[in-house]
């Protein structure tokens, strides 16, 4: 090749290197920034919306993605020598010379005239500087670039609002695997179709707990539902046991009042469509004869058995377990953070196993045994001083109170367990000590566990 | 004057030295040719230029213009510099094809024996201007273009080659449509420019009445010899294209028609018909002379879009829309120049930014 023509390819291919260097470099930061953008976008997102799947892989895709489709952007985009040259000769004004040249090189027999323009090309080849044309190898977007992702790492570690502590998280996650492999190790080939498909939930949100980044309040959430929803097949089994025997005014009366709860809770449980039928005509039919029976033939073809309820009961055990485990962590963690976030009434109500507002057929059935009873007179029965620690900023310490284990009745009547507690809360809300916010909920919590035959507004007069 | 075009075959042994000697001496040449046209016409440079680059590009031109404007001086004064023999034809009604090409008359060879004899028409010059030439009956216009194309003429069974450099020079009156017989377009195709004679400006007019109303009315010398101009011929034909250049050509001619996608709204609008290949063909010789005059070796994209006004106005037929509106081809040909253009840029425009 002749010295000109070395001039012409060198000048051109080291422009088209630059360039192609400057093109990736550019395709690869504008497609990096929109995938930060999007991230950002997500990351922002998630600090006030829960967002139901892994929040890094989501990022980490968005990343790599947008990092690939940069690079094949590029690599698509380079230019060869020839289209080097030509934006050589447009940017210079140099006249279709170096173009031109590139493309008589690429002949074997060159005429006088094309070695003519050769030499021409190569003079202004010299003097080509592909900083004229490519000022930058390093686009501004590739600057902009380092800064960006601070940002996103900046976004990465603010606290969201709704932010789980790593100590409940740890919890959740740990009380999911205990459920799950409690769920696992239950026979379903034992079970009733119902209380196996009810395993079956149980490993389902085990796994969820594990898996997705659920609060605490969800959390515990979807084990009360599970909890309630084997409280009701557990409850079936019992009715059928009540609908043994001789229908005593008593018996018709807790059974009265199991069957309302029952009526509840069957809204939310699958396939109990039949048995919800004959539920409401043993109901409208005021517990009659051939309702029951109709009832009890209803209960017969769920084969809820002897087995369904051991596994219904090892399974709830897990579950109250569970949610007393996160319950126990989260307050922890609460009190630490000393934030006013903690949703006391609720997490109580749930980690006591209900739902909101209502009770199990269970604790109603203890409550109304409680109730049917005589307290002893005064003097007799068991005094004893009980204590109620609080903190610096007027807080109850959870406190265990164990149970004397000989006895089969409480040690403190609940009369006077209730009264103290209640002039505790009654003085923290005069002295300002509970936020306002919350005062309702504790208000309607005291109501809620008052004892029968006394109503008392927190701060009024007591009245009997 | 024997044909000058023998010793062409011995450029082909050239090196690129003396390639660039005969290069820098066509450029010479030229610019003495222009200056020695200019002693004797005031102005119209770009004219002048233009029928040069039509000659050594090998083709013809036709020139347009209103009476007086001097167009018969311009070729006549061309044909001096170039030392070329010249003959004007004015085209009337009544010409004949033979009073173009020529006859057989009878002569007297010898005592008591007469024979045929073939009688020169004016087109046997080196230059030939066909002054008014849409003024000429159809039959009489095809014995012209039929020469023009294929630089013989045929009478009575015999072919006559006409001399080299063959050029000719066809004016149209643009306001006489009267009794006139405009240029069919396929005949129109055969010319490579169509080159506007304008008005001289306000300067340029004292001085042509100083020059011409004189005792003393200048006349051009000799610069060039027909020798010279073949060798000019065949230098420009040595001019480089690179592909894409070409391509641009090729785009450009393309976007005349309005059935391609290629075409702007305007040509889709009032062209019926665009340009033909010979279009291509004019624009790239035409580019090839300019390239040369600015001391190139290859053509650039500037030298097309200087020369595609002349190599394309008279070869797109405007609809009836068009003429009704009384649209100018060079618009036509501005628009699509600068579509086809930034289509251009656009393709390497992103290297660097």
């Amino acid at each position: 090749m002749s010295e000109s023509g070395s001039y012409v390819i060198a000048a051109t291919a080291g422009l088209a290197r630059r360039a192609n260097t400057h093109a990736i470099l550019r395709m690869v930061s504008v497609s990096m920034l929109w995938g930060l953008g999007i991230a950002a976008a997500l990351i922002s997102i998630s600090k006030f919306v829960a967002i139901p799947v892994l929040l890094i892989s989501i990022v980490a895709s968005i990343l790599g993605i947008s990092l690939l489709a940069g690079i094949v952007k590029g690599i698509l985009a380079r230019v060869s020598a020839l289209e080097a040259a030509i934006a050589a000769d447009a940017q210079l004004g140099f006249k279709e010379r170096l173009s031109s040249a590139m493309e008589i090189l690429g002949e074997k027999h060159r005429s006088a005239m094309a070695e003519l323009q050769l030499e021409d090309a190569a003079n202004y080849a010299r003097s080509l500087n592909p900083k004229d044309i490519c000022p930058r190898v390093f686009p501004i977007t590739a600057k902009v670039l380092p800064l960006a992702a601070l940002v996103l790492i900046f976004l990465w570690w603010i606290p969201s609002r709704y932010e789980v502590p790593a100590e409940v998280r740890r919890a959740i996650k740990q009380v999911g695997a205990e459920i799950e492999t409690a769920a696992g190790a239950v026979d379903r080939d034992l079970l009733s179709d119902e209380v196996a498909r009810l395993a079956s939930k149980m490993e389902t949100i085990g796994y969820e707990l594990q898996d997705k980044p659920l609060t605490k309040k969800e959390a515990l959430k979807n084990l009360s539902n599970l909890a309630r929803d084997m409280e009701t097949l557990e409850m079936m089994g019992k009715i059928t046991d009540e609908l043994k025997g001789d229908m005593t005014p008593e018996k018709k009366r807790i059974l009265n009042e199991l069957l309302e709860k029952l009526t509840d809770n069957l809204k939310d449980l699958q396939g109990m469509e039949e048995f919800s039928q004959r539920l409401l005509e043993a109901q409208q039919a005021n517990l009659s004869i051939e309702a029951l029976k109709e009832l009890s033939a209803a209960l017969e073809r769920m084969r809820i058995g002897t087995s369904d309820v051991k596994a219904l009961e090892q399974m709830s055990e897990q579950v109250a377990k569970g949610k007393r485990d996160i319950g126990r962590v989260s307050l922890a963690a609460a009190r630490r953070m000393d934030s006013a976030r903690a949703q006391t009434e609720e997490e109580s109500g749930l980690i006591g196993g209900d739902a909101p507002g209502k009770k199990s057929a269970k604790d109603m059935k203890e409550v109304a045994e409680l109730a049917s009873r005589r307290l002893p007179p005064p003097g007799e029965g068991y005094d004893s001083e009980l204590s109620i620690p609080v903190s610096e900023k007027g807080r109850a310490v959870p406190t265990e109170i164990p149970a004397d284990m000989g006895r089969r009745e409480s040690v403190v009547p609940y009369e006077e367990v209730y009264v103290k507690y209640r002039d505790a809360a009654d003085d923290a809300i005069t002295r300002t000590m509970i936020p306002w916010i919350y005062r309702e909920h504790v208000k309607k919590y005291f109501d809620a566990i008052r004892p029968k035959g006394e109503s008392k507004d927190l701060g009024g007069q007591v009245s009997e | 004057m024997g044909n000058p075009s023998a010793h062409l075959l011995t450029l082909l042994g050239d090196t690129p030295m003396e390639i660039k000697e005969r290069v820098e001496k066509f450029r010479d040449n030229f610019q003495r040719v222009v200056e020695e046209m200019g002693k004797v016409i005031v102005g119209q440079r770009d004219v002048v230029e233009g029928i040069l680059s039509c000659l050594f590009a090998n083709g013809h031109v036709l020139l347009e213009g209103l009476p007086g404007l001097g167009k018969t001086l311009m070729v006549r004064t061309m044909s001096d510099a170039l030392d070329l023999s010249f003959s004007r034809i004015q085209f009337t009604p009544d010409l004949m094809p033979a009073d173009i090409i020529g006859t057989n008359i009878v002569v007297e060879s010898e005592p008591g024996r007469k024979e045929f004899q073939f009688q020169r028409g004016p087109i046997f010059a080196n230059v030939v201007l066909a002054d008014e030439v849409n003024r000429a009956t159809p039959k009489t216009q095809s014995a012209l273009l039929e020469a023009m194309q294929e630089h013989t003429v045929s009478v009575a069974g015999t072919t006559h080659i006409l001399d080299e450099p063959f050029f000719v020079l066809a004016t149209q009156n643009p306001i006489e449509m009267e009794g006139t017989f405009p240029l069919p377009e396929a005949q129109l195709d055969r010319f490579l420019f169509k080159l506007k004679v304008d008005y001289p400006a306000q300067d340029e007019l004292g001085i042509i009445l100083d020059r011409t109303t004189a005792n003393e009315v200048p006349r051009a010398s000799k610069v060039l010899d027909a020798k010279q101009v073949m060798e000019m011929r065949w230098l420009i034909r040595e001019v480089t294209v690179a592909s894409h250049v070409q391509e641009h050509a090729v785009r450009i001619v393309f976007a005349t028609r309005p059935e391609t996608e290629l075409a702007p709204e305007i040509v889709k609008k009032y062209v019926r018909y665009g340009s033909s290949p010979r279009g291509a063909q004019a624009i790239i010789l035409g580019a090839k002379v300019r390239a040369l005059l600015d001391d190139r070796y290859n053509i650039a994209f500037e030298d097309i879009h200087q020369v595609a006004h002349p190599a394309l106005r008279h070869r797109m037929i405007l609809n009836f829309e068009g003429e009704a509106e009384g649209i100018d081809p060079d618009e036509i040909i501005e628009v699509i120049l600068e579509d086809v253009f930034v289509a251009e840029t656009q393709r390497t425009g992103w290297v660097g930014e």
